[in-house]
């Protein structure tokens, strides 16, 4: 096996050079994420904390070691380990890829390569690039962000973001998104300010002061703009809560809404990652489950989809 | 949806464990006892006469149609005399048998050891091939590094005029046989050839008085006689003049496929472009006011009629073709002779109907180019959203350029067919051999490695080496070819099939004797994923990061990874490396290199008939059985474990990167090499294709297929839960048709094996 790099143990990870964006996955034939055939790029990330996250690695700016018990066959440790603790392989030493280094510096250029390698299914199809995360705009991550979108758009692909939009962003910024970001898919979780604050940690209102210099950058917020809504038990699925979100999407202007039904596809990742997960065992939500939330959409004047185009 | 009629039809096709047939093969007999010392051509033509004869038709009591190969539906016909070896060992098996059962009644069992068998051992296909089979190449068959087909049943895989048919009626084409007869009188072909013409003429006229009989039976009810007259009529006409419309052309097509399968009893003698040669008989049934729900039942009742018929194989060919694919395959779409879009109302209505049988057969398959009207596609992407893996996609944007390739005219190539799976064919003109030989490049790969224990210096030196192994073994492949090529020739003549292909007229030459336009022979190279999964990991761990010795890695290949700390390398082979399906050119270009290599060495050789080889790559579900000779593989594969199925498709397991990375890796491969055509697998889950949005995405997927040039494509789009509750319940899931490879199955009728490969090739799921 070749030598194991000292810096890089499990309890101390790689620290990579300061405010260097990461990224831990490139997904590609992503289809709910801002319409067409996508590849979508998890930026490392997010200053916010929303207990349903379905992407905990990426909640963290820094690198991260993750372990995944199923796929370990115990080469190093004894049966009953925990990978995380006892194992003491490097990442890139571990056989069957159990054990993984979650965050990679983003390279632009090899970025850029990668996402384009599908570029005839984005023309086929009306697809392209999504950013995501973590928060993909978060300042460690934005001007990484911004150089990828722009590289993709100049190649002529569509371009997205999956993003609450609710970090500072100078005018230069939203500038330069608002002419290389084609669609923004902005969240709309708890609708009430103080209870954002206090549950998720972000304000609504910078929310929606951005994306008004948005609009006064020219972007068509009836357009390019797509409300996400998260559908949470306990936390967003109430009427007066699906209502009020509805509402400020029109009032600012936006017409068009996806409703996305809580799941568990991000519960293995708390396991792997030995993080405290605050929904586990609760039942994820069908179609049907999210009916009456689609209604008030449309009352609301929004065009909605379920889990996005 | 199937009408009351159509429902009761599809109902009885699974009504009755299936049976073996032995009708024909005492029929067939009982010619030749009173041939002896003719020509061979003349025996076979007589033969099939005395069967179109004597072998019982059935009147089923709904059916709109007539023309029965056997008395119940999906019954076996054995064919002793192309071998009757197999049979014979295999008799009491064919009930039990992992795969595709069939039971047979000790009164046929005692009949089959006492008196077929012994009449024709030693002068059968078989016995001719085993002795003319040189040592050598027996011997490397043995090896199990090819397998030669056909040497113990029909040679099929083709594709008859039936345009022609249609529209020039049986009785013109008897009176130009019986020209050439005339003219030619030494000629045995012309004569034999007008003796299967006169047979089938009277083979339709025998129905004609069987169908007209019951409709005068006091017994029959009123509704039903006034439709067995119908039938009646139809068959007094068709029996000489052409099709005037749907009901005569369907009635014609299906009564002439029938008396094929009675002369060859063969797997894969295909329907072609019906959406091409119908349209017209389809168009004046409309305007004569025949209604869209009479048009479609009809079509039902041709859908149905083509799962009566099931292709019986030995026990070891039924691993390598599992599930009855009898290759009644029909395409619609693709260009015309100018390149223009030749689609039509036919097209998408004849993929519809699937919809309605929700069956196996006719094994559909669309033709996509460039200007495939978004229409066609959409139907296409909502019927392959059905699951039963129907239709199939082919790329006219890379077929027509891999068949001129090879010599085909541009008009020809452009009309393009497909036989059996995914056999590419020109209709009416290509006697191929398409399915002749399955190449096993892993069996080479393993060759090479065990005979060189001292490593190799260079990467090039290593793959230098494995080519050099599978030019040895691809001449002795087509040897062993050749001689069943001259085997059929010799003992098998097809006189009616040569007389509805060109230019076995022109020629005066059976096809099995070089008549037909165009004469290849089709040998497919499988092991294209696991060679460059396996090569990547030699290059990188062994050459270049020196992680391990080549000695060490062959002592854990001899030891199928038992060691102590096998396992771990085993997991960082599959693991760590690169493979081929993800779009990472290192490993992706290994493939390629290996295919070409692989597809320029066999067109080098050329058969009896005149034509060339020329390479496939597809493996229906033979992986399973190529895979089970090979031992462990440095792509960490176990020993015996399965190959890489479909042809193309990568590991199953390995591809993790997603359907799109899927085909960026495939479009590397050339694949305007491989003009006896290839396979390639993919597998949705249900609601990645859910609503409109998913039929868009499975659009534009397909699209991006055919700009990327790629041959073939087929989806399975059934959910991993509903295939393992199929497995444990399998009387719930009685009705669940599948994808296998090049066509579908009923999934209870697949053994273990092949139904744990469907649900293991990766789910592309988000």
């Amino acid at each position: 096996m070749p030598a194991a790099t000292p810096a890089a143990t499990p309890q101390d990870p790689p620290r990579a050079a300061p405010r260097a964006a990461l990224y831990t996955n490139v997904q590609r034939f992503s289809i709910h994420d801002g319409g067409g055939i996508r590849t979508v790029v998890f930026l490392k990330g997010c200053p916010f904390r929303c207990p349903w996250c379905c992407n905990p690695e990426n909640l963290s700016f820094e690198p991260e070691v993750s372990w995944k018990g199923r796929l370990c066959i115990h080469c190093s440790m004894a049966e009953g380990g925990d990978g995380l603790v006892d194992c003491p392989r490097m990442p890139h030493e571990c056989p069957t890829g159990a054990k993984e280094l979650m965050g990679k510096p983003v390279d632009v250029d090899e970025l850029f390569d990668l996402v384009m390698r599908d570029v005839t299914f984005y023309e086929e199809s009306g697809g392209g690039v999504t950013l995501s995360g973590g928060e993909c705009l978060a300042g460690p991550n934005l001007g990484a962000a911004l150089e990828l979108l722009a590289r993709v758009h100049e190649a002529g692909v569509g371009t997205a973001v999956e993003s609450t939009l609710a970090v500072p962003l100078s005018t230069d910024a939203v500038a330069r998104l608002a002419q290389v970001v084609d669609v923004f898919l902005v969240d709309f979780k708890v609708a009430d300010r103080e209870g954002s604050r206090r549950v998720v940690l972000l304000d609504p209102e910078l929310r929606d002061r951005n994306l008004q210099a948005l609009s006064a950058a020219g972007v068509d917020l009836g357009e390019r703009v797509v409300a996400r809504m998260p559908i949470v038990p306990g936390y967003t699925d109430g009427p007066a809560n699906v209502r009020a979100n509805a509402r400020r999407a029109r009032e600012l202007g936006i017409r068009r809404a996806d409703v996305l039904p809580f799941h568990q596809l991000g519960e293995g990742k708390y396991d792997s990652l030995n993080k405290d997960y605050a929904m586990r065992g609760v039942r994820q939500l069908s179609d049907g489950d999210v009916a009456g939330i689609v209604a008030i959409c449309q009352e609301e004047g929004l065009v909605t989809v379920v889990r996005g185009e | 949806m199937l009408t009351e009629r159509t429902r009761i039809i599809k109902e009885s096709l699974f009504a009755h464990n299936r049976q073996i047939s032995l009708e024909r093969g005492r029929l067939y007999m009982e010619s030749y006892q009173e041939t002896e010392g003719e020509p061979v051509v003349m025996r076979r033509a007589k033969a099939f006469r005395h069967v179109l004869e004597s072998h019982q038709i059935v009147i089923d009591d709904h059916d709109l149609l007539v023309g029965n190969r056997t008395p119940t539906p999906r019954a076996g016909v054995l064919s002793p005399e192309m071998s009757p070896y197999w049979i014979m060992d295999e008799l009491d098996q064919l009930p039990v048998r992992p795969q595709d059962r069939f039971d047979v009644s000790e009164e046929d069992k005692a009949y089959f050891r006492e008196v077929l068998y012994p009449y024709w051992k030693g002068q059968t296909l078989n016995d001719w091939f085993t002795a003319h089979l040189e040592p050598e190449v027996a011997a490397a068959q043995g090896q199990k590094v090819f397998a030669v087909a056909q040497t113990d049943k029909g040679q099929g895989h083709i594709i008859a005029d039936f345009e022609e048919v249609l529209r020039r009626g049986l009785g013109d084409i008897r009176d130009e046989v019986a020209d050439y007869a005339a003219k030619t009188p030494e000629n045995d072909f012309y004569q034999a050839a007008l003796v299967c013409m006169d047979a089938t003429i009277a083979y339709v006229r025998r129905y004609e008085g069987i169908v007209r009989e019951k409709a005068a039976d006091p017994a029959t009810a009123p509704t039903r006689a006034a439709e067995l007259s119908r039938i009646g009529d139809v068959l007094a006409h068709i029996a000489i003049q052409p099709a005037r419309d749907l009901y005569d052309a369907l009635q014609l097509l299906w009564l002439v496929s029938v008396a094929l399968q009675h002369e060859s009893n063969a797997s894969s003698l295909s329907l072609g472009r019906a959406d091409q040669y119908l349209l017209p008989y389809y168009r004046a049934s409309v305007a004569a006011g025949a209604t869209p729900a009479q048009v479609r039942e009809l079509l039902q009742c041709f859908y149905l009629k083509c799962n009566t018929v099931v292709f019986v194989r030995s026990t070891e060919s039924a691993k390598f073709f599992a599930g009855f694919p009898t290759g009644y395959n029909l395409v619609v779409g693709g260009v015309d002779a100018e390149g223009n879009d030749a689609s039509n109302e036919l097209s998408e209505l004849l993929l519809d109907v699937q919809r309605d049988t929700r069956l196996p057969q006719p094994n559909l398959s669309l033709r996509i180019h460039r200007a495939t009207p978004e229409r066609l596609l959409h139907k296409a992407a909502e019927i392959v959203r059905l699951g039963d893996g129907i239709p199939q996609s082919f790329n006219d944007e890379v077929n027509v350029r891999a068949f001129t390739n090879r010599g085909v005219s541009l008009a020809d190539a452009r009309d393009y067919a497909v036989v059996g799976c995914v056999e590419l064919s020109i209709p009416g003109r290509m006697y191929g051999l398409h399915d002749i030989s399955m190449f096993n490049m892993m069996k080479c790969l393993e060759i090479t490695m065990r005979a060189h224990p001292e490593g190799f210096p260079s990467f090039e030196a290593l793959t230098d080496a494995v080519k050099a192994t599978i030019d040895h073994y691809v001449a002795l492949m087509v040897r062993g070819c050749n001689t069943c090529d001259l085997a059929h020739r010799e003992t098998s003549p097809t006189p009616l099939l040569s007389t509805l292909v060109h230019d076995c007229l022109e020629n005066g030459a059976d096809i099995t004797s070089g008549g037909a336009r165009y004469n290849p022979s089709g040998v497919q190279g499988v092991g294209t994923a696991n060679l460059a999964d396996s090569l990547e990991v030699v290059r990188k761990a062994v050459l270049e990061e020196k992680a391990l010795s080549w000695a060490d890695l062959l002592a854990m290949l001899g030891r199928d990874w038992q060691g102590a700390g096998d396992e771990v390398w085993r997991q960082r082979f599959v693991n760590r490396y690169p493979k081929y399906g993800n779009d990472v050119d290192e490993v992706d270009l290994i493939g390629a290199d290996f295919l070409r290599h692989y597809g320029e060495e066999v067109a080098k050789y050329e058969n009896p008939r005149g034509g060339h080889f020329q390479p496939g790559s597809y493996t229906v579900s033979a992986h399973i059985p190529l895979g089970a000779v090979v031992g462990a593989t440095p792509d960490g594969r176990r020993a015996g474990e399965q190959l890489a199925d479909g042809g193309l498709s990568p590991m199953v397991g390995r591809d993790k990167s997603g359907p799109t990375a899927d085909l960026m890796s495939v479009g590397k491969l050339d694949n305007v090499l491989d003009s006896n055509g290839s396979l390639l697998n993919v597998k949705f889950t249900p609601s990645t294709l859910a609503g409109e949005g998913g039929l868009e995405k499975l659009m534009a997927y397909l699209r991006a297929f055919s700009r990327l040039g790629i041959q073939h494509i087929q989806f399975n789009v059934v959910d991993r839960a509903t295939l393992i509750d199929a497995q444990k319940h399998p009387e719930n899931h009685r009705d669940l048709v599948v994808r296998v490879a090049g066509y579908s199955a009923m999934f209870v009728e697949l053994g273990r094996e092949i139904q744990d490969d469907i649900i293991n090739r990766t789910e592309h799921v988000l």
